[in-house]
């Protein structure tokens, strides 16, 4: 944090935004999580099964939380998480199972209750500032290998997306259809919960647990209401995920003068607001558009 | 799994598919009980049952998207790709917001299982345009598939399913949602696919009506147990009321034949008039 805030202090414009290493940094993550939920948000909305993605953030942060108490690397921590209970959850079949709503009460509860018990005694044996990096990210504060990894793990969630996409697809509209087109569909779903964890673990590192499936679900949502084609819409997603994350880092660094105390708000905090901000925008258009139509009659 | 003899068997009488001795369970309930059955090139089979007999299930057993107890299925020997089964499923979910159209939807049935960037040329497209137009929603192209009605959507989940030019169509009642006119469209459709290019039809069906003047063989299930037969033999009033267990009559309107279930009040109005 001091590196930002002596970058911060010592430019007073712009100009040291793009100058500050720290900044690019949080850029170049923000970027790569930002295209790939994007990416497998399109097909989480497509399932109407934002349950798995949020399920998994809950479980995840159980990771990044635990990491956190014993000490070890924050990044590693939310994506073993991840990978288990994502497999774990596709391996019993929990988008089949009946009492849907039950488990999902539990596993939130037990997820957030496990998080919540991990940080409060993790902060009584390390600093405390640092229990709000697992809710809300450490976007500004990565550790010096995680961009490499998150770009390495970034590119594979991006090559198994354009490569199994469409069967991915064909398998989240209905499983006999993709069952009849020749799709192994244990495989391609194990696939996609894979690129779903990962996914989630890498967001839920650099803008926080609480918050990764706002990134996973909004943009995607946001680009479906204005576009038609999977191709075309979930480069549209990945647009405004981008979006979010340059104009979120925009307005943390910005926010950082607001106050006499010279703390920035969180910049997971502003990525949401912008995300909210464009799907109220994609509603306006869809709404325009429809105004437009029934006048032109 | 087949030996040469019952390859041979196959290959001159043109099976394309079959099952032998298929057991199914569903939650505990044996629903196919030791069940066989044959589609052959060309052919034309109604699969009809009470609600709940079964239909679905086989359906879903002959495709493989199902856990088998016992018996075995064969497929066609292109059944791994594209081009083998034909696929309508009942009932598809579409959310209203889904960003497919219905060219995407139908496209999905010709490259729905490659790997990578969609390679689409004229000849895809014209592929993809033809199946529209054989069951009339060409004009309904660009539309999303989450705004349509019910019976839209079932015709161009047919669309789907016979673009790749299968060789076997299982269809599971694919003509619930849609209007007689309709209903006999797709059917007159299926039919001309099966004539041009030899395709076998496996379609079940609530109202077996529409397809009495094209299929040669049907095949109900009762109690788990299915019997196949030419259609002469099974669209009769005794073996449809012992089938349905309710009196069913067989008509003949103008050289074709219908199927009249007979209630109390019909046949108390019957035994009125002829007082």
């Amino acid at each position: 944090m001091t590196a930002f805030a002596a970058s911060a202090l010592a430019a007073s414009a712009w100009s040291g935004f793009f100058a500050s290493h720290t900044v690019r940094t949080a850029l170049l993550v923000g970027s790569v999580v930002a295209v790939i939920c994007a990416m497998i948000g399109c097909l989480v909305v497509l399932q109407a099964d934002a349950f798995s993605a949020h399920a998994l953030a809950d479980l995840g942060a159980v990771g990044g939380a635990g990491a956190f108490l014993i000490g070890v690397n924050q990044l590693a921590g939310f994506l073993i998480a991840s990978l288990i209970f994502g497999w774990v959850m596709e391996g019993i079949g929990v988008r089949r199972i009946r009492e849907r709503d039950t488990v999902t009460g539990l596993v939130l509860g037990t997820g957030l209750g496990l998080t919540a018990l991990f940080l409060y005694l993790g902060s009584q044996l390390n600093s405390s500032t640092s229990t709000m990096s697992v809710l809300f990210g450490s976007l500004f504060s990565v550790l010096p290998n995680a961009p490499y990894m998150i770009s390495v793990l970034g590119l594979v969630v991006v090559v198994a997306l354009i490569l199994f996409g469409r069967q991915m697809m064909l398998v989240c509209v209905d499983e006999s259809l993709a069952q009849a087109a020749g799709v192994h569909v244990r495989l391609i779903r194990l696939a996609f919960t894979t690129c779903l964890s990962l996914a989630v673990a890498l967001s839920s590192y650099s803008i926080g647990a609480v918050l990764s499936t706002a990134l996973i679900v909004i943009p995607a949502s946001a680009a479906m209401s204005i576009s038609h084609g999977t191709g075309r819409t979930m480069a549209r997603a990945a647009a405004l995920g981008v979006l979010a994350v340059w104009v979120g880092t925009a307005l943390s660094y910005a926010s950082y003068g607001w106050t006499a105390h010279h703390a920035n708000w969180p910049v997971s905090f502003w990525i949401v607001v912008v995300v909210a901000f464009e799907w109220l925008a994609t509603r306006l258009v869809t709404f325009c558009r429809a105004r437009l139509t029934r006048g032109n009659r | 799994m087949t030996t040469s003899t019952d390859e041979q068997r196959e290959i001159s009488e043109r099976i394309l598919l079959s099952a032998h001795d298929l057991t199914v369970y569903r939650d505990a309930h044996r629903v196919l009980d030791h069940v066989g059955i044959t589609v052959r090139r060309g052919g034309f089979t109604a699969l009809i049952g009470a609600n709940g007999s079964g239909k679905t299930t086989l359906l879903q057993a002959l495709l493989g998207a199902i856990h088998i107890s016992n018996g075995s299925v064969t497929r066609p020997s292109r059944a791994k790709g594209v081009g083998g089964i034909g696929y309508v499923p009942q009932h598809v979910d579409f959310d209203p917001d889904i960003p497919l159209t219905v060219w995407d939807t139908v496209a999905l049935g010709l490259d729905g299982g490659r790997l990578g960037f969609p390679r689409r040329n004229q000849r895809f497209n014209d592929a993809v345009l033809r199946a529209l137009q054989a069951v009339d929603i060409d004009a309904l192209a660009q539309r999303p598939i989450g705004g349509l009605s019910g019976g839209q959507q079932q015709r161009a989940l047919i669309a789907h399913a016979l673009v790749a030019s299968p060789e076997v169509l299982l269809m599971d009642e694919p003509l619930s949602s849609l209007d007689p006119p309709g209903a006999q469209r797709v059917v007159d459709v299926v039919d001309k696919a099966r004539r041009a290019y030899g395709t076998a039809v496996l379609m079940s069906s609530h109202d077996v009506t529409p397809l009495l003047p094209y299929a040669d063989t049907v095949a109900y299930l009762r109690a788990g147990h299915l019997t196949e037969g030419p259609t002469d033999d099974i669209i009769t009033t005794d073996v449809l009321t012992r089938l349905y267990q309710q009196p069913v009559e067989v008509g003949v309107v103008n050289g074709r034949r219908v199927l009249l279930p007979v209630s109390e009040a019909t046949s108390a109005e019957q035994a009125r008039r002829v007082r």
